[in-house]
């Protein structure tokens, strides 16, 4: 391969269009069909990613078509997977998109949650919510939770400042600068029991 | 990952022992492939025959839970037949430290015992020392006298008392041979159920890159850390690799394949009770009662870390900004401190049943079917005022009270379920198993109204910040007071400030930081996290594209004066620490700076100047830039050593690994009457069985075609297509004892719980021989749950119990008891 | 034109799959959105067979030996062969075979009447109910056309597929064969070298054609010769007259696929 996508890459930023990429130099020509094929790939944006699975940390190659994600394919470039990818990695599309089998269209995953649902005490079903109150409400529980059970100082008079009433579980997904940020939330409140899958 | 994946390419012979690579992380097996064109020989030790196996040049079967014995037997087989890397192990390694001649062990039984308290007193383990060194706090540590710097007294190095011949019979060397005298082959197999040839063929093949310039890696995942002695095992490997050299070395190591894409970067921010960012010890209140005790506690007399206090106070810089002070040590008191107990996992959800814990959130974690003895988390569930669930999915935990078991009716628990954008829909760092630091750009927006996570918390934060200044509450400062200068002009985040902070700048200018060796203590420097320094330092430009973590060269060149080749990529991405590829790497060469394997060199010393293929681990250069001379041979700088721990007094559990059985087990310890690690801490929920009531040894594993809870596979189509329902794997023997047939529902139950599952009978699992008796071993995926719409099935986590190792608490998932039967119709 | 191969060395396989969900990613092939559309399929094999909306599957296969099993993989998808029995069974030409050496169904002209789905000596091609028509894998000639690798051949991580002109592929499977059998693989054989005319998928099968479920000296059914002969009488309208007639001269001749090996069954 003499041509690769870090070229584009370097000149357009964090997306770059698709460009005469080539998988097998010289061969193109020889290997046209007899009649032109529609191309799926004509006029997409080209974004690099990471594998959100084990810990390989593949590169891929996202297709994205009028704001849609249409192809997902392993990194030609990317040094450890070389453009492959394994089934849990080449199904990565299916996180957000998938085909309906009844009309064969492109479809949003039906199960991704895409709005704010509540559950209330007792109750058997989700209320749908909007995104102020939810976070607002949140907000308010925190420091209901956080100013009945905080704790200044222990037994020994040493300043604690914590609170054992609110845990906080997971990151093992996140990105490292989402990880930060939440652990620094909950230190600030005082939080003592932090885990993630890192654990278990 | 000591080493990184690319680096598999150059072992000689690779042995996956506890992992399933070619199962789960099918991308290793591009560069095992590539070593075996190169004659390398591929191992795989597991209770099942996997797909790992099927691709192996060895398979040895081994009981789950037995490890310690294999390893202990092999470092038998070594020193009997002297195939240990002497200069190695003499020159890097604290094989000649003296011990203290009161240190003992007797019966499973290491000397400092105390069985009410279960833990030992370490006295007795400490090296022999005959000197005292003080910090030199005119010289290289002059920087404590910096204004600003919090007064501390500084620590104390002791000279170690070492026997360069290894014949003094306290020295290390000597006890471990001593200590393994019991690890004979026979006993290793009658332990293991490894048949005693396969074994020996085993190890001969491993033991051969024991040979000065042969490299040999460990490739291991869960099945070596979810036992009660998980942490020993890994100890067992590390130690395995130092007798043979292996350490630092290309195509060497003990490589954790570690599970998640960003596992490695979530310990690293320590999304953990016992640790604050970049591995230090989260203050409590036991024995950090202030600032100055903090730092005289944590900071070690010699090794790297001498340099925590630079660490800790940029850290609270970054946390608390103006606030922190010298006068109010550095807001050390809006930290919380610990109790002095364990806050794991297991101890989280103890502490949620008896109504402690009142709110939850989960960032992405589904405890409903990934944790220990999960019913009883379930349970434990109810007992949650409030929860906030943010995911992708609907998961089990989000949706406890629908579990099949509980009427929601009786749980009060309020539930926000928040919608998360996916790893595609939004940009940010991930840390692979090799500490690459890879950026993933963001390619498409969030479908409907989800968002990423740092949103999510950025307007909890931001919600939190305003409430508390309105309203007051409990130490309100600890959050008014906390910087979070992350957001735009419209208040949204802005993920590279975040990756800004993490990486440290200067106070003054907010110039960022070139890498940590910039850091200080007086305050002047303000880091999220010391070991990313430098992954975002471009002060030019805030875009990922012209910072080192997003650094997409991917050529791997020939550097000055060596072959090149050697797999390093040091242009693509960023590794942790400083762009390093392997760690310990100056033990890649001779104690004159030539590279053990010529043909394979990370360094070589000229006779005038080091030539390198990765970043240096040792000091290459003078203060002044001059080439520094070997042998300059401190090859473990975290260390106080300076060289590698063939014996650890940090262990709770002993200094050396020690065959127990699990908690549940199917047979007597043949090794000793101490039938389980004595350092465990036992919880009276785990509800233990006995091989009388449950005479099955049974694991858990992942599949190629899912991930760990299964909401981010069984939610995806394509991959229930490929492996659609949840089934136990059980032997020929086995299902003919139970008349139990391909297809069958069974039910597989222990005091825990019961799971039903679809039989596959197959000889991939095979009864095992067990100090002189038939074990059977079955083992089923953990991926299965009640939501999740494309497939459900058992839950296999009912089954585990929430015991945990005796140094890290990870729950033994591994190795358990159960019984099956066929599901009456 | 050059003609083209896909090389799968099972010696490198360690089926994960990616090949079977890269295939439909690339041609947007839906799976059930239902857990009970799925069946137990007692074997990492899944589903068992190829159909319409699933191109490629790798099958398991299972030998016990002393110590563990031989577990032998293979993948199974269209052969591309030169004497392709489908594109001479076709009775409308929607089959053909391209100077790549690919054989291509034409969905636009395929009627349904399943004559290659009978004829082909693999039973590879599927027919699918709702469109009428018959799916297989086409080489991916769009990709080709575009200077890329076929889609499994793409996503394969330990490079136990990989593409290019036949004869080169051909040596390659050859030294890779005797590399094998220097390894102590007695048993391998090539696959897909001869047999059919050549294929357009070689094989090397390191523990022999039938430990890794594959069909020796495959052969097109004798009734296609004579079907050959009658089918330049016509086209669409002739198929249809003629229709029940070809499918039962046809039905049943090809190679049927048997269940995977269950365990049990297996000799001790």
């Amino acid at each position: 391969m003499n041509i690769t996508r870090r070229g584009f890459f370097k000149l357009s930023g964090a997306a770059f269009a698709a460009g005469v990429l080539s998988d097998f130099v010289g061969q193109s020509t020889a290997l046209a069909a007899e009649t032109p094929l529609e191309w799926r790939l004509s006029d997409v944006m080209e974004t690099p990613s990471i594998c959100c699975y084990c810990s390989v940390g593949c590169g891929s190659i996202l297709s994205v078509k009028d704001g849609e994600l249409v192809n997902l394919e392993g990194d030609p470039d990317h040094p450890i997977n070389r453009g492959s990818l394994c089934s849990k990695g080449s199904a990565q599309f299916n996180v957000r998109n998938v085909y309906d089998p009844e009309s064969g269209d492109l479809i949003l995953n039906p199960y991704r949650q895409t709005t704010v649902k509540y559950r209330a005490a007792g109750s058997s079903e989700w209320e749908e919510k909007d995104w102020d109150w939810a976070i607002m409400e949140i907000a308010k529980r925190v420091k209901k939770t956080r100013d009945e059970s905080f704790e200044t100082t222990d037994a020994n008079g040493v300043t604690v400042n914590r609170t054992e009433a609110i845990g906080f579980l997971g990151g093992a997904a996140l990105d490292d600068e989402e990880c930060y940020v939440i652990q620094k939330l909950a230190r600030a409140l005082g939080v003592t029991f932090i885990e993630h899958q890192a654990r278990i | 990952m000591t080493n990184h994946w690319i680096d598999i390419r150059n072992s000689d012979v690779i042995m996956a022992i506890g992992g399933n690579n070619a199962e789960n992380h099918p991308i290793s097996m591009k560069w095992v492939t590539e070593a075996r064109k190169n004659g390398a020989k591929y191992i795989v030790v597991d209770p099942r025959f996997t797909r790992s196996a099927a691709v192996a040049d060895l398979y040895g079967p081994i009981r789950s839970g037995s490890d310690i014995a294999f390893f202990g037997g092999l470092y038998k087989y070594i020193f009997d037949n002297k195939l240990y890397h002497e200069a190695y192990v003499k020159n890097y390694t604290t094989a000649s430290w003296l011990v203290n001649p009161d240190y003992d062990f007797e019966d499973g039984l290491f000397s400092g015992y105390d069985e009410a308290s279960r833990k030992y007193s370490k006295d007795t383990w400490q090296y022999q020392t005959d000197g005292e060194t003080p910090w030199d706090t005119e010289g290289a540590f002059a920087w404590v006298n910096a204004p600003g710097t919090p007064a501390f007294t500084t620590p104390v190095a002791k000279t170690p008392m070492k026997d360069m011949t290894l014949s003094d019979p306290n020295c290390v060397f000597q006890l471990m041979m001593k200590h393994y005298e019991r690890y004979t082959p026979e006993v290793a197999s009658a332990v293991s159920g490894m048949p005693l040839e396969r074994m020996l063929e085993i190890w001969d093949l491993f033991a051969s890159t024991g040979q000065p310039g042969k490299a040999g890696t460990i490739l291991y995942a869960m099945g070596m850390t979810q036992h009660t002695y998980g942490s020993q095992n890994v100890r067992a490997m590390a130690v395995t690799q130092l007798l043979l050299g292996n350490m630092g070395m290309p195509g060497g190591g003990v490589n954790a394949l570690r599970g998640e894409s960003n596992v490695q970067g979530s310990t690293d921010m320590a999304m953990l009770f016992h640790i604050i960012p970049a591995y230090m010890a989260t203050p409590n209140a036991t024995v950090h009662e202030n600032l100055r005790g903090y730092l005289e506690k944590e900071t070690p007399s010699g090794g790297y870390w001498t340099n925590k206090p630079k660490f800790f106070i940029s850290l609270l810089k970054e946390m608390y900004g103006d606030y922190a002070t010298e006068a109010n040590d550095y807001a050390y008191a809006m930290m919380p401190k610990l109790n002095g107990k364990n806050h794991s996992h297991i101890a989280m959800f103890e502490a949620m049943n008896e109504g402690v814990i009142k709110g939850l959130f989960l960032w992405g974690q589904n405890p409903a079917v990934g944790g220990p003895n999960c019913s009883m988390e379930r349970k434990a569930m109810e007992q949650l005022d409030w929860m906030v669930s943010v995911d992708l999915w609907e998961t089990e935990t989000a949706a406890f009270w629908k579990a099949p078991t509980i009427d929601p009716a009786t749980v009060n628990t309020e539930i926000f379920m928040l919608p998360a954008a996916c790893h595609y829909e939004k940009q940010g760092s991930v840390a692979n198993s090799g500490r690459w630091i890879q950026w993933r750009w963001k390619a498409v927006d969030p479908p409907g109204e989800a968002k990423d996570d740092a949103e999510i918390c950025t307007e909890i934060t931001l919600a939190l910040k305003a409430l508390y200044e309105a309203e007051g509450g409990a130490v309100p400062e600890a959050i008014t007071k906390l910087t979070w200068d992350y957001v735009d002009e419209n208040d949204h985040v802005d993920i590279s400030k975040i990756a800004r902070a993490v990486n440290g700048y200067t106070v003054a200018d907010g110039k960022l930081l070139s890498n940590f060796t910039k850091l200080a203590a007086d305050g002047s420097t303000a880091c999220g996290n010391w070991i990313y320094s430098g992954y975002w330092n471009n002060e030019d430009s805030m875009e990922a594209v012209d910072q080192p973590t997003g650094a997409r060269d991917d050529t791997d060149p020939t550097r000055k004066g060596l072959e090149g080749g050697m797999g390093s990529y040091l242009g693509w991405s960023f590794a942790w620490p400083v762009n390093r590829r392997i760690i310990y790497n100056r033990a890649s060469c001779d104690l004159d700076g030539k590279p053990w394997n010529p043909d394979k060199p990370l360094f070589e010393w000229t006779g005038t100047e080091w030539l390198s293929n990765d970043v240096p681990d040792f000091g290459n250069k003078a203060a002044d830039g001059t080439e520094t001379k070997p042998p300059n041979a401190t090859a473990f700088i975290m260390l106080p050593e300076g060289e590698a721990r063939l014996y650890a007094q940090g262990m709770a559990d002993g200094p050396f690994p020690e065959h127990y059985e699990p908690f549940e087990s199917p047979t007597d310890n043949a090794l000793s009457s101490q039938q389980n690690d004595p350092a465990v801490v036992i919880w009276e929920s785990a509800s233990l069985g006995t091989k009388e009531n449950w005479p099955i040894v049974m694991t858990t594993y992942r599949l190629t075609e899912h991930w760990q809870t299964g909401q981010m596979t069984r939610n995806l189509p394509w991959l229930v297509e490929i492996m659609p329902k949840m089934f136990v794997e059980l032997s020929i023997e086995l299902a003919d004892d139970k008349g139990i047939v391909s297809g069958d529902n069974v039910i597989i139950e222990n005091n825990r719980g019961a799971i039903k599952a679809y039989a596959m009978v197959t000889n991939r699992f095979k009864p095992f021989q067990i100090n002189g008796e038939t074990v059977h071993q079955i083992g089923t995926p953990w991926h299965w749950g009640y939501t999740g719409s494309c497939s459900i099935g058992g839950i296999a986590n009912d089954l585990t119990p929430n015991v945990g190792d005796a140094n890290t608490m990870i729950p033994e998932y591994k190795a358990f008891l159960v019984d099956i039967r066929k599901e009456e119709v | 034109m050059a003609e083209m191969a896909i090389f799968y060395d099972a010696s490198k396989c360690t089926a994960c799959k990616g090949c079977q969900v890269a295939c439909k990613q690339w041609k947007q092939l839906p799976s059930p959105l239902t857990a009970d559309e799925f069946e137990f399929t007692k074997s990492y094999q899944s589903p068992l067979e190829v159909s319409p909306n699933t191109w490629i599957i790798m099958t398991f296969d299972e030998v016990d030996q002393e110590i563990g099993v031989e577990w032998n993989f293979m993948r199974r998808a269209c052969f591309h062969c030169s004497d392709a029995a489908c594109e001479q069974a076709c009775p409308v030409g929607a089959i053909s075979k391209k100077d790549n050496g690919a054989v291509v169904i034409d969905q636009e002209k395929c009627i349904g009447c399943q004559y290659c789905t009978n004829a082909c000596p693999f039973d590879i091609p599927k027919w699918e109910e709702a469109d009428n028509k018959t799916f297989k894998c086409w080489l991916c000639q769009d990709r080709l056309a575009n200077a890329r690798l076929p889609g499994c051949v793409t996503t394969c991580p330990t490079g136990a597929l990989t593409f290019g002109e036949r004869t080169e592929m051909v040596a390659a499977a050859k030294t890779a064969l005797d590399d094998v059998k220097a390894r102590g693989f007695d048993k391998a054989e090539l696959y897909g070298v001869d047999e059919l005319e050549g294929m357009h998928v070689l094989f090397l099968a390191h523990r022999g054609l039938e430990a890794h479920g594959l069909v020796r000296d495959p052969k097109v059914p004798d009734m296609i010769e004579f079907w050959q002969l009658l089918k330049p009488l016509g086209g669409v309208a002739f198929a249809a007259a003629v229709g029940g007639l070809g499918l039962s001269y046809l039905s049943g001749i090809g190679y049927k696929r048997e269940e995977p090996d269950e365990p049990e069954e297996v000799e001790k």
